[in-house]
């Protein structure tokens, strides 16, 4: 999961390893006040959440940058077949499209939580997180066409 | 692309390119956090130390050089070091109530907000306060002490009045600016985050 967040949140190899590093330190610490009053993984997502949303001052600046995973590729029409992993990568391509609040909506609907689970980590409520849901996967599919047919 | 169609794929995915092996971890533990309130924090302490040395050395300058005639800075400098250790006190306990990593997204931004606001606030208001009350009773209290002063010398305290007034007020805009500078992406940041979070329900 902590490797998920990464992913989404971070630009580049270096942005991720250092989230990675962040986030392992805030659990560490945080770990001796865990009281179990929330479930083990509600606890895990707020911390690695937090952690990435804020965490952003680094990546902003290195945004100009241009790393080679991130350089924008054309899919030909023809490459409609995808396999599994390249369904993953436009997807992970997608999502980095996305604001920082909608990466982490659109994640916890991927690790298949709740919208109640939802709302105790992200602190909106299940009405709203329904909308924005909805929005999100508008944009993720005119997304995903744009890169299909080679818009962007 | 429907995402739901994705769940499966996503699920799968171990999403693993990044270090997992214990070693790593515990090599990780050992470093030190680079989120940005951990780093403010560290600036702080080390602002703190500056001062504390500075200060100290100062007060016991003028406690034994020209055997004690100016024991007044000494003590002068002495309540503006412990003005500037509330300070710290006061900056340090915002920075510990500025982030809950464990609290709900939303609330924790709320926080960080909230808390980055007042920690604003207060080191423009003091920044802007601990530099004329310093330079004003500093200066009236070599004055005082300088052979052959006189009150009566209006020209004189008009000079140091007027310098105390441009200073103020270059330290006013000064502060403005490096506060602004210091923080102000930071915060804008966090309220558009924010309000990405807020945003109402109807489209």
């Amino acid at each position: 999961m902590i490797h998920k967040v990464c992913r989404i949140y971070g630009r580049s190899e270096i942005d991720r390893q250092d989230l990675f590093q962040e986030i392992i330190i805030q659990l560490w610490k945080a770990y001796p006040s865990f009281r179990g009053d929330s479930k083990f993984s509600t606890w895990l997502y707020r911390i690695a959440l937090n952690t990435a949303i804020s965490d952003f001052r680094k990546q902003q600046r290195r945004v100009k940058m241009l790393y080679p995973e991130e350089v924008p590729y054309e899919v030909s029409a023809e490459a409609i077949d995808f396999t599994k992993e390249e369904q993953l990568q436009q997807l992970y391509k997608a999502i980095g499209q996305l604001g920082e609040i909608e990466k982490a909506i659109v994640m916890l609907y991927l690790e298949d939580k709740s919208y109640e689970e939802m709302e105790e980590i992200l602190g909106i409520n299940q009405n709203n997180l329904r909308v924005k849901m909805n929005r999100i996967k508008e944009k993720l599919r005119n997304l995903t066409k744009e890169f299909e047919y080679g818009v962007r | 692309m429907e995402l739901d169609n994705l769940k499966e794929v996503w699920q799968a995915d171990a999403g693993n390119t990044l270090p997992g092996i214990k070693e790593d971890i515990l090599l990780m533990l050992q470093k030190k956090s680079r989120s940005p309130i951990a780093k403010i924090k560290r600036n702080l302490r080390g602002e703190m130390m500056v001062v504390v040395v500075l200060y100290s050395s100062s007060i016991i300058y003028y406690i034994i050089s020209n055997k004690g005639r100016y024991w007044e800075l000494a003590l002068m400098l002495s309540l503006m070091g412990m003005l500037f250790m509330f300070y710290y006190y006061r900056k340090n306990k915002l920075l510990k109530e500025m982030e809950c990593v464990t609290c709900e997204v939303k609330s924790n931004l709320e926080r960080q907000v909230s808390m980055l606001g007042k920690y604003i606030r207060f080191y423009f208001v003091a920044g802007t306060l601990l530099t004329p009350i310093a330079y004003f009773t500093a200066g009236l209290i070599v004055l005082y002490k300088s052979p052959g002063f006189s009150i009566a010398a209006t020209q004189f305290l008009s000079w140091f009045i007027g310098i105390g007034i441009g200073v103020s007020i270059l330290v006013y805009f000064l502060n403005i600016w490096y506060v602004n500078k210091l923080y102000g992406r930071h915060l804008n940041k966090l309220k558009e985050l924010l309000q990405q979070m807020e945003e109402s329900t109807i489209p």
